[in-house]
């Protein structure tokens, strides 16, 4: 195969799950059709990925899936001692105990096929000398702890490593990967490897986002303690996967040549996580917005009867569409003709859709909330007057960018990029006003205050919308953020771009 | 949320790694006892039949019934491992309506195979064809009983079982005794056959009244051939083994031609037999202990692991699982070393009991040495199935098959003074290499237990 351009690491997303991530990747790979890409798809295993759910533009000259639970195969036995070699790692590991990367070079080396004094598999699963440093590790830093846990715990540790480590990977110029993590150590073995460039953007942050899924997995085995402890703190098992987490993240900012992500917020967490902050830029997320200047254009002409107030996401707990819902029981108090829509897929928590249906009867407002399930949101933008966030979990949602597009006043929760969204990130996008009022997280009353008072006062939801409407015009258009990625590869992989005035403002703002 | 991180949650799910560890229903009656119940068997007949050894008719039933049960333990060497591996996995499942489907296949399956074995076996023999008839039911017959007992350990009511075998076989020899007095060879085989009919269809009710019998029958276990070729092999290996010394002597210079193609050798076949009778009791012993108290601490040893104990807890019970097997190694040394030696003075006596020449102790004396060996390598073999070394068992069962055969021909082309020898040095040999392995996989039991474990 030949050299391409960039080849993207996607894990546990395009072109199989489909997100906000996936789409990015879609629209960067098909809308940059003079730059050649690859692709690896890094995935738990062929049985559990379903179906492929975007098709890869022309432009993806290469494709590749690993997957990290295949049992690896280079299991070659090797009977030389190589006790150098298994030293060598112990020290390692106790290195990464103590939060210290700095040889994971020379161990991904170690590692790697055909090195000399390669370790295999076989070592790690079967051999002798590393069950003896299983058992020394498990006496320095485990002891007393269950020790099938422990065993099983750095088996499944070790698996995808190893997939990772043996996998074929494309040849590029640059490794982009999307996340940390798995693949963000398949960027840091290409970049090692190949000699290549390697990048790296983060919509969300993978630690937290970890973090997250241990603290919610049921799965884990947890030490049983007398004392009382508080709920969020974690058991050992849990503890030693964040730690993993927290590694990868790390070793991917060490050797990323440049780090992306969508916002402020999410840089700084980058920064804490260890990333180089002169390495970290942001990138935002942009819409076609052209597209939604006719939403507009309809929402001004359109004319009805009761104000709408609409929640766009799905139905999951990570939306807290329950707080939502108690804030119409609010607004409905003040502005009795308002009426609510959730709109958004309601497949994901059956159990959870169930809950908010029974708040909805509860506080009697089957005739005032109506949860719609999926729709096509461009129907539905001309008619809403405000567009509510209650997530308690974002990164830069674009519901909030289309939101403001069509002109319509937004009330966010405090998350993710929202701020930057609806008050403005520099001095200069500041000036340009709000575009809605931000409120924090499981807070009905203040969500129902500011939707009462986008609804009440007109006159500064319409002055909130044109803001919207302006900023996401200046700072969130999609050629914007392509033009970015393009200038991007331009400078670590040595493409040449021909989108001749793009480049020009690029170049503006790099200089 | 982008990012598999925790996805692999599906695979740990799938696989709960806590369930790998299978506890073995394993029994020592399974491999021990079909050869342990011929050799009294056979044991009990050299000594009290030897007196009436010039009675043509009664030495060709006495050597059919040596063929019988060399060829049935051989051929149902095959089943004995893999078809308990089956019962103890349909055990841990709680799949007892399929135990009883699979015992009624397994029971079909070798009554119709045995019968063609046994069919050609006889085919060609020169005998009264009522008799042939009777002979082959008696094989069939004790073929299936030795498929039952793979069925009834797993109920561990040894004690019944033992009384069954002891009623079964008084039934088999007063039978035989009585129908042959007035019906000669064809009334002995078919008192004798009577009786193991007997003992079998008890057995046979014993496990279908324990497992029922709902749902028809299957030959599933097949399948653990082709996934534990192992454990078929070393079945039949083992079993071959421990007859291919006396098959030796049967066609050396000094065998005799009883009838037709069937040959015995006087006095190596009753030496070994009696001989062996020496170890039994401790061996009995031996293996009550590991049954009960060895059992006890192997399942509180894994049980550890599986109860996520930490790795220091795992350790002690092992230590106390190796205190039981030293202790009884101990005692049972003491035990047997005394009756060892005092059956090698008596011998001469012993054998004049049973109105054996006196002249013949020397191949009786190096049989009894050869049975103590034989004793702890058997005992050595059971121990290493408890752990499910499997490749072991292979290897230890057919260097076993390969020094027996290549000793016994040896011994028979140095001459008559070096009877014995061969099964002597066979099993002193294989006794100590079965020590070192056995005692090297239970230092690493650990390692061995946890990185054998496969991946994917």
């Amino acid at each position: 195969m030949a050299r391409t351009d960039v080849c993207f690491i996607a894990e546990g997303s395009y072109p199989y799950v489909v997100g906000g991530v996936s789409t990015w990747v879609h629209d960067i790979i098909s809308s940059l059709k003079d730059i050649s890409f690859s692709l690896v798809f890094i995935g738990v295993s062929k049985e559990a990925q379903g179906k492929i759910r975007y098709e890869l533009p022309k432009n993806v000259l290469e494709y590749k899936e690993i997957h990290l639970m295949q049992p690896p195969s280079f299991f070659q036995r090797r009977f030389s001692r190589r006790k150098e070699a298994f030293q060598e790692l112990e020290a390692f590991i106790e290195d990464l105990a103590r939060g210290d990367i700095s040889r994971a070079e020379v161990m991904i080396e170690r590692f790697s096929p055909g090195s000399k004094d390669a370790l295999s598999p076989y070592d790690i699963f079967y051999g002798r000398d590393f069950w003896d440093i299983l058992l020394r590790t498990y006496e320095k830093h485990f002891d007393g702890f269950s020790f099938i846990d422990y065993f099983w715990t750095v088996r499944f540790m070790m698996m995808p490593l190893f997939a990772l480590l043996h996998g074929d990977l494309p040849e590029a110029a640059l490794y982009h990967a999307t996340c940390t993590g798995y693949a963000g150590l398949l960027g840091v073995i290409a970049r090692l490897r190949n000699n290549a460039g390697f990048i790296l953007t983060e919509h969300g942050i993978y630690t937290n986002e970890r973090m997250i899924e241990i603290t919610q997995a049921q799965w884990i085995y947890r030490e049983q303690t007398d004392t009382v402890v508080p709920r969020r703190q974690l058991g050992q098992i849990q503890n030693l996967w964040m730690k993993k987490f927290d590694l990868l993240s790390r070793l991917a900012y060490k050797y990323a040549d440049a780090i992306f992500t969508l916002y402020e917020g999410n840089r700084q967490m980058q920064i804490q996580g260890g990333a180089p902050p002169e390495k970290c830029e942001i990138i935002p997320n942009g819409i076609e917005v052209d597209a939604y200047e006719q939403l507009y254009l309809k929402r001004l002409a359109a004319s009805k009867k009761a104000p709408v107030v609409a929640l766009v996401g799905r139905v999951t707990p990570i939306k807290d569409v329950k707080t939502f819902i108690k804030a119409c029981k609010m607004v409905q108090s003040e502005v009795p003709e308002a009426r609510f829509f959730i709109l958004g897929n309601k497949e994901e928590d059956e159990k959870y859709v169930e809950e908010c249906e029974r708040l909805i009867r509860v506080l009697d407002l089957q005739k005032h909330v109506i949860m719609t399930g999926s729709v096509n949101m461009r129907e539905y933008y001309p008619f809403i007057d405000c567009v509510v966030l209650t997530s308690i979990s974002e990164a830069q949602p674009f519901v909030v960018l289309e939101a403001m597009a069509t002109g319509i006043p937004v009330v966010a929760s405090n998350v993710g990029a929202c701020m930057e969204l609806l008050e403005g990130a520099s001095a200069e996008d500041q000036a340009l006003g709000r575009a809605g009022f931000i409120t924090n997280i499981r807070s009905p009353r203040e969500t129902a205050d500011a939707i009462i008072k986008v609804l009440k006062d007109q006159d500064m939801a319409r002055r909130m919308g044109e803001a919207g409407r302006l900023r996401v015009r200046r700072y969130y258009q999609r050629s914007r953020m392509l033009g970015a990625y393009e200038a991007v590869y331009r400078r670590f992989a040595g493409v040449k771009s021909k989108i001749g005035e793009q480049r020009e403002i690029i170049a503006e703002e790099a200089g | 949320m982008a990012g598999i991180g925790f996805r692999l949650r599906e695979m740990a799910e799938k696989k709960t790694f806590i369930q790998w560890l299978k506890l073995y229903t394993f029994s020592a009656v399974i491999f021990a006892g079909p050869w342990l119940i011929s050799i009294v068997t056979l044991a009990l007949i050299s000594a009290f039949a030897i007196p009436l050894m010039g009675h043509e008719e009664l030495r060709v039933f006495i050597v059919n019934i040596v063929y019988i049960y060399f060829l049935s333990l051989v051929t149902t060497g095959v089943l004995h491992l893999t078809l308990s591996r089956y019962v103890s996995d349909q055990i841990y499942m709680h799949n007892s309506q399929a135990i009883g489907q699979v015992f009624v296949g397994a029971v079909a399956l070798t009554c119709a195979v045995e019968t063609i074995i046994g069919a050609l076996g006889l085919f060609m023999a020169d005998l009264d064809l009522f008799y042939k008839f009777c002979i082959l039911g008696l094989y069939v017959t004790v073929c299936i009983i030795w498929v039952e007992m793979v069925f009834l350990s797993a109920l561990k009511d040894y004690l019944g079982i033992v009384g069954a075998f002891a009623i079964g076989y008084a039934l088999s020899f007063a039978l035989g005794q009585m129908l042959g007095m007035s019906f000669g060879l064809g009334g002995l085989a078919l008192g004798f056959l009577c009786g193991q009919v007997l003992l079998m269809g008890y057995l046979m009710y014993r496990v279908l009244d324990e497992f029922g019998i709902e749902g028809g029958f299957h030959v599933d276990f097949l399948r653990y051939l082709r996934r534990y070729p192992s454990l078929a092999l070393a079945g039949v290996a083992y079993n071959l083994a421990i007859w291919i010394d006396k098959v030796a002597y049967w066609h050396s210079p000094s065998g005799i031609r009883v009838q037709s193609y069937f040959y015995t050798h006087f006095p190596y076949d009753s030496a070994m037999f009696i001989a062996f009778l020496t170890i039994i009791p401790t061996l009995a012993i031996f293996l009550l202990r590991v049954e009960t108290d060895f059992f006890w601490k192997y399942k509180a040893y894994y049980g550890a692991i599986v109860h996520r104990a930490p790795f220091k807890e795992i350790l002690q019970r092992k230590d106390e699982m190796r205190s039981v097997l030293v202790s009884a190694f101990k005692t049972s040394l003491i035990y047997q070393g005394g009756i060892t030696t005092l059956a090698f003075i008596l011998m001469p006596f012993l054998l004049m009991l049973v109105g054996i020449d006196p002249a013949l102790v020397k191949v009786f004396r190096v049989g009894v040495v050869g049975a103590f060996f034989h004793g702890y390598f058997l005992i050595l073999i059971i121990l290493l199935l408890y752990y499910d070394f499997r490749g072991v068992v292979l290897f230890l069962s057919t260097s076993f098959l390969i020094c027996n055969a290549g000793f016994s021909i040896l011994a028979i082309y140095l001459g008559d003074d070096f009877a014995g020898f061969g099964y002597l040095f066979a099993c002193a040999i294989q006794c100590l290499i079965g020590f070192l392995m056995f005692s090297n996989r239970f230092r690493n039991l650990e390692y061995l237990t946890f990185m054998r474990q496969p991946v994917g």
